[in-house]
């Protein structure tokens, strides 16, 4: 028995320069694609427990990838997401440990460096999620036993 | 029968012919959560306390599918081999 996650994604209100009839249209931005990066990793991280997760919604709707009117399309920092942790895909998921101090400068909301790992025969793709909302966060990959000999990393 | 509940804990249970054939099957089971929005719910305006407070809704998927993990472990099957 499996779970399917019908559907997630942040749930704005519809943006008023957006024609009503689009229901809950808006633009997402970049704090919509964080939370699609930290949601894809943590359905990474259960590989075993999900059968199916789907984003709400593809377009002009809740956490759209893409946004369309008339003649103009455009896709938004949602697909960008998609498009980079698609490298996942067809791959296996292996145990990710992400160790850092927490990002989050608000108390009330703890949050720290997030992420997934896959891999498909030799080659091991890692996805992290840094929250911190103005700040880089140092991060060094390592392989632990050593299987992986991280010669070349791509962040 | 569908039953579909909405919220940050929503769960489901579909037995109809068509969502079995669609969707859920016997061996599988919904849930649809979304992490909602905060302040004055637009999605481009946002101070940096509700920046976190939305990345932080989107971690609480780690302990929805955690939770209901555990649940359906009692009562499935194949995992517990009964």
């Amino acid at each position: 028995m499996k779970l399917v996650v019908d559907e997630w994604g942040a749930r704005h209100h519809t943006d008023p320069s957006i024609d009503p009839s689009y229901l809950w249209a808006y633009f997402p931005t970049l704090r919509d694609a964080l939370v699609s990066g930290i949601t894809l990793d943590t359905f990474n991280r259960h590989a075993d427990k999900i059968a199916m997760a789907n984003a709400a919604e593809l377009i002009n709707n809740i956490h759209s990838s893409v946004l369309a009117a008339g003649d103009w399309f455009t896709v938004t920092p949602v697909y960008h997401v998609f498009d980079m942790y698609a490298a996942h895909q067809g791959n296996k998921s292996i145990r990710a440990i992400v160790s850092a101090p927490s990002a989050s400068r608000s108390s009330q909301y703890p949050l720290t460096l997030s992420g997934s790992c896959s891999l498909r025969e030799k080659r091991a793709m890692l996805t992290v999620v840094n929250p911190e909302v103005e700040n880089a966060t140092p991060a060094t990959p390592s392989s632990t036993p050593r299987r992986f000999s991280l010669r070349r990393v791509i962040i | 029968m569908s039953t579909t509940m909405h919220g940050p804990t929503a769960f489901s249970t579909n037995s109809s012919k068509k969502a079995r054939g669609l969707c859920a099957t016997s061996t599988e089971r919904r849930c649809i959560t979304n992490c909602g929005t905060t302040g004055t719910s637009a999605a481009d305006q946002f101070t940096p306390a509700e920046w976190y407070e939305l990345l932080f809704k989107a971690n609480h998927m780690e302990q929805l599918i955690t939770n209901h993990w555990q649940i359906m472990g009692e009562v499935d099957k194949i995992r517990t081999g009964a």
